[in-house]
């Protein structure tokens, strides 16, 4: 996954994407189910603690009532009396009973039995033929007890029973109290919601009465086991919350039972239409992702394509793109630089194909060198040996400027390249005689300033030959001066000028080779080929009073000192 | 990576979170050890239920209870089941079986019990079970069933309701307790009685008043408290206490040794052979009372013989060894 990642900025773009778009959502999604389920839980808990709390209350003031209401009764020397005396009609025992109960009639059925478990009185319908059980249960648990003592009564509500004694503490009777299950509904009804159940417990937790007694008996068995085996109480089957409270003196608890809103069920549908909105975002994100993570890489992915191309040194490649964003400019700007670039390289193969045909040329000047070497070594030795001075010098100047035209290396120094024009003065002066005078005037900071060799001769010979042509006094200089970073040499005559339609075709940037001055014209050719069209050649003239020919190369100095030799 | 990870898991913990209430907000309601109980019981719901009420309602201890035969619980208990603290159920020769697992425990009101129901401790009786004869009237118009020695006679050959052995306790006491009547040679007296039976066992102690009011048989052995019970569930059937007199093995209730809660467990044991239970036996139960001076109807002819646990168990192997063989020979 990471490498998956690391391999394509795509890949970091669409997880990141994915990451942002879902990550919240499901964040999101969690937090709202966890928010609503507790908050509804809080509320189910807030009501049956309500419920709980009105439930108690009720309980407990009616069996606080009956406690009362039994003592005064079982106190009441109208009962005593009655008891003592025997029989079951006394109307006015009756009187006093259906008064004293009349509040609680409606929960609870009243009846005096006698000391051998006789009911002798009741304020149900009938008299009870049968006899309690003196030994068992709630009358001897009333005899056991000075108070008004509370059971379970089969399943069927509470009894309860208080014994009614003589002053001197033997028993006369017992006076039970009753609640039916309908007695105890009454009491409860409108107390509790109506999807709740109520479960009213005994002190060891078993089932006095419950709301809906078709699940009663199980669920409060089940609850029970729980309790003593220490586990949270769920009751039997079906999901339900379960709150407990005691209540009263006696040990009796109530049991709210309420049924879950969120059961497994309903959390089970909630959590599957989760997962299916969250699926249907992830695919929605899938493809979004995709997309976007596409459209932001497709052109980097074929500009990449396209400079491996180039690398191949295919430079023929064009990128296609109707976008005008970042991207849309940056093709453009590639197809641009390739166009340029392919320009650039025609221009310069072309500049090399002419360089090499220059040095064609001059390969071929250098035919047979050693021939005419030789040549003019015997001419010097004949002009010696004849006693011709001026032939020896002719020839040691000839040999001295053709090694040098021949010479490998195609710059020397200025100092040197004079060296050579004094030669060629040397030897127009035995031609010309004292026809022309030449100065050469240079700084010695320019000497060693290095120059393609024989640029200046061409110029010097030009000189001659037009500015003496036809004169005495011939004037030629030769001059160096620093002008804008460019080293400028001058050679100015004083002849009879240049021809107006040859000086501009030297002055033009790349006129036509011209027919004549070819000498003038192979220099400029050379510098600019070197250096570059800003260097070169130029040249002004005025008819009849001399001309001016200038040559502008870059200052290069030599760096080693011992680089050629001195031609001698 | 490492990131998604964290937020899964701190979102696995979000989810997690959500629960119902603890445990420990109940535990508040359950009771102390002290005030619990585990009751192993054999006995019919009619008859542990109300005595196990009224018990919780006196002392306020917690009792839970567990149902299943008395061999089958006995055999949990032996298998080390540390749960149970008490047995109540099962005949004492069945809890003399396995006496090592109990632990001794003198009841003080043991003193008001007979001697010869008493034991030695490790277990208390409970209710006292005489086996007597039973006979279907419209079967049997005259000359009813006598004692003992008509299960050995010819006229009723065939005739005869008894439960297996091997599998009823009862029915082997009732071996035993002829052999004892009558005085005579056990194998001998098993096999003239088997002869009897002509092959036909009943499978199960709880068909025979069923097989004899149907009158699929004439007479049967059976416990009173079975006769009794039919009698009231309307089974037209009539009891005859043998003339020879008939052993009363009670039945009872032992301390499991070691068990959690002791003192409950004795305070139940000296509850059961109180007068209040012991007085509500024959009137609610059709059990007779190990308590002496409990009045109950009298049973005219019932005559007690002393039946020796000690016999019967040392020679239980034999005699049902014996009575397999002879079901072998019969049926080849």
């Amino acid at each position: 996954m990471r490498a998956w990642a690391k391999r394509s900025f795509k890949n970091r773009i669409f997880i990141t994407i994915l990451l942002v778009a879902l990550l919240p959502l499901f964040l999101c999604a969690v937090l709202m189910l966890q928010v609503q389920i507790k908050r509804s839980e809080a509320e189910l808990i807030q009501q049956a603690n309500q419920e709980l709390d009105s439930l108690a209350g009720v309980l407990t003031e009616t069996l606080e009532g009956i406690d009362a209401i039994t003592h005064e009764l079982a106190t009441s020397t109208l009962v005593r009396s009655t008891l003592r005396r025997g029989g079951s009609d006394s109307r006015v025992l009756y009187q006093f009973l259906f008064h004293t109960t009349n509040e609680y009639r409606n929960a609870a059925q009243f009846d005096i039995y006698d000391s051998s478990g006789f009911c002798r009185y009741t304020t149900a319908s009938d008299l009870p033929d049968k006899a309690m059980e003196l030994d068992w249960g709630i009358i001897y648990a009333a005899r056991h007890d000075e108070g008004f003592v509370l059971q379970e009564n089969g399943r069927k509500g509470l009894i309860g029973a208080r014994a009614i004694r003589t002053y001197d503490g033997n028993i006369l009777g017992y006076l039970v109290v009753t609640f039916w299950e309908e007695g105890i509904e009454s009491l409860f009804r409108g107390r509790y919601s109506s999807v709740n159940n109520v479960i009213l417990l005994d002190p060891t937790w078993r089932a006095a009465y419950y709301s809906q007694s078709a699940q009663g008996l199980a669920t409060t068995g089940a609850l029970r086991e729980q309790l003593l085996n220490g586990e949270p109480l769920t009751g039997r089957e079906g999901e339900f919350n379960f709150y407990v409270r005691e209540f009263g003196d006696d040990g009796f608890t109530l049991i709210l039972q309420q049924p879950r809103t969120f059961t497994s069920a309903v959390m089970r549908s909630l959590y599957s239409v989760s997962a299916i909105t969250g699926l249907l975002c992830l695919i929605l994100c899938l493809g979004c992702a995709w997309v976007l993570s596409r459209h932001l890489s497709k052109p980097v992915d074929e500009l990449d394509t396209a400079m491996r191309e180039v690398e191949k040194g295919n430079y023929e490649i064009q990128l296609e793109t109707s976008r005008t964003d970042e991207f849309g400019r940056l093709a453009s700007s590639f197809n641009r630089m390739t166009r340029e670039y392919l320009l650039n390289l025609e221009s310069s193969v072309q500049r090399q194909k002419e360089l090499n045909e220059t040095q064609l040329r001059m390969m071929q000047a250098q035919l047979n060198p050693h021939f005419l070497y030789n040549t003019l070594d015997s001419m010097k030795w004949l002009g010696v040996t004849h006693g011709v001075p001026q032939v020896a010098t002719l020839a040691t100047n000839l040999a001295t400027i053709l090694r040098a035209s021949i010479s490998e290396g195609e710059f020397v120094t200025l100092q040197q390249e004079l060296e050579l024009i004094e030669r060629y003065i040397d030897i127009q002066s035995i031609r010309f005689g004292d026809r022309f005078t030449c100065e050469i005037d240079i700084d010695d900071k320019f000497q060693s300033c290095l120059v393609p060799k024989l640029v200046l001769q061409p110029l010097v010979e030009n000189a001659i030959i037009h500015g003496v042509e036809g004169r005495n006094d011939g004037y030629i200089k030769v001059r160096a001066e620093e002008q804008d970073g460019a080293l400028l040499l001058t050679v100015s005559d004083n002849g009879r000028g240049i021809p107006e339609e040859i000086l501009e075709k030297l002055n033009s940037p790349d006129g036509m080779k011209p027919s004549g001055h070819l000498g003038l014209y192979n220099v400029d050719r050379i510098i600019r080929l070197h250096y570059g069209d800003q260097y070169g050649i130029s040249a002004e003239s005025v008819k009849g009073e001399g001309s001016r020919v200038q040559l502008r190369l870059p200052i290069q100095r030599e760096e080693k000192n011992d680089a050629e030799g001195t031609y001698s | 990576m490492r990131l998604i990870l964290v937020l899964l898991l701190s979102l696995a913990l979000v989810l997690s979170g959500c629960g119902g209430q603890s445990p420990s907000e109940f535990s508040r309601f359950a009771p102390e050890e002290s005030q619990r109980l585990i009751i192993y019981t054999s006995h019919k719901k009619e008859i542990y239920e109300p005595i196990i009420r009224e018990f919780e309602q006196r002392t306020g201890i917690w009792v839970e209870i567990v149902t299943g035969g008395t061999t089958e619980l006995l055999q949990k208990i032996a298998s080390g089941d540390t749960r149970c603290d008490l047995l109540f159920g099962g005949g004492i020769d069945s809890l003399s079986a396995y006496s090592d697992l109990f632990t001794v425990y003198e009841s003080p009101e043991l003193e008001n019990v007979p001697d010869s129901m008493r034991g030695n401790g490790e277990w208390t009786p409970f209710s006292s079970l005489p086996i007597v004869l039973i006979y279907n009237p419209k079967l049997v118009k005259f000359n009813p069933p006598e004692g003992w020695s008509s299960l050995l006679d010819p006229e009723w050959k065939g005739k005869i309701a008894f439960a297996n052995p091997t599998v009823s306790g009862s029915s082997y006491t009732a071996l035993v307790t002829m052999i004892k009547a009558l005085e005579r040679e056990p194998m001998e007296c098993i096999a003239e009685f088997y002869k009897n039976l002509d092959g036909k066992v009943i499978a199960s102690s709880s068909e025979v008043i069923h097989a004899v009011a149907q009158g699929e048989y004439f007479i049967g052995v059976t416990l009173e408290v079975s006769a009794i019970e039919g009698i009231k569930e309307g089974y037209d059937i009539a009891i005859v206490y043998p003339e020879e007199g008939t052993s009363i093995v009670p039945d009872g209730a032992a301390i499991v040794k070691n068990c959690r809660h002791e003192e409950s467990a004795r305070r139940f044991l000296d509850f059961i052979l109180s007068t209040d239970v012991q007085s509500r036996l024959y009137d609610a139960f059709s059990r007779r009372p190990v308590r002496n001076g409990i009045y109950i109807p009298a049973a005219s002819g019932l005559k007690s013989i002393e039946y020796d646990i000690e016999w019967a168990g040392s020679h239980h192997a034999d005699i049902l060894r014996f009575w397999a063989e002879l079901g072998r020979g019969a049926s080849k």
